[in-house]
């Protein structure tokens, strides 16, 4: 198995804001345009809540609570997309 | 200003990482837990990316307040940058000079309870947040 995404784990970060958030969403976006999906995964409960006060959102980017859900999203991905001969 | 007001010079990005630990630090002095330390952490982070991005240098200001029993963390941004030309249009949602997401200003102030924001244009900014304990 190579190559089916990219995994950013921020559990180790103790604050998203809106610096971190648009420099993921930017991760994201330059990873889908090589043709490879970003999962962000690890965001702590407190964090989130602080995100959703401060209004901050990962439109279009998916999510996952923690690496093992992260990887398995992507390999669902890649699984259907190769189902369908894309 | 408190005489036991801790400060952080804010000039490079290591910087703001530095004054969001010593406010979580006295957040938690104070007796703030939980998702509180995190709001304060996050607004903390905002105002002084702001000072980075638009100001270059400026100062961060940590000290406790105490409103008749009440206890709280006050947080204060100062810098000499260029100041800002319309704060009503620069505390909207989405509105930002600096290319980023322009939530900074708005979401801090939606993270704190109190929020001020003194601007002349060509002198600086002085950003003064406070959060009270519930």
């Amino acid at each position: 198995m190579s190559g089916v995404g990219v995994v950013i784990d921020v559990s180790a970060l103790d604050v998203m804001d809106s610096f971190a958030t648009r420099t993921l969403r930017g991760i994201a976006q330059t990873t889908r345009l090589r043709g490879t999906d970003t999962v962000i995964v690890g965001i702590q409960p407190e964090v989130a809540f602080s995100m959703v006060q401060l209004g901050l959102t990962l439109d279009g980017i998916a999510t996952a609570l923690d690496l093992e859900e992260g990887r398995a999203r992507l390999q669902r991905r890649a699984d259907d997309e190769a189902s369908r001969g894309t | 200003m408190a005489p036991d007001a801790t400060h952080v010079v804010i000039a490079h990005d290591g910087d703001i990482v530095e004054a969001r630990r010593k406010g979580r630090e006295l957040a938690q002095r104070i007796g703030f837990s939980g998702s509180d330390l995190t709001l304060i952490a996050t607004a903390i982070s905002e105002i002084a990316r702001n000072i980075v991005v638009y100001a270059d240098r400026g100062e961060i200001s940590l000290s406790e307040a105490d409103n008749g029993g009440r206890r709280g963390i006050i947080v204060v941004a100062r810098d000499e940058g260029p100041g800002i030309p319309d704060i009503e249009r620069a505390m909207r949602d989405g509105y930002s000079t600096g290319n980023s997401l322009g939530l900074g200003l708005p979401g801090a102030r939606r993270l704190m309870d109190d929020f001020e924001i003194m601007s002349t244009v060509g002198q600086g900014t002085t950003v003064t947040m406070r959060k009270w304990k519930r």
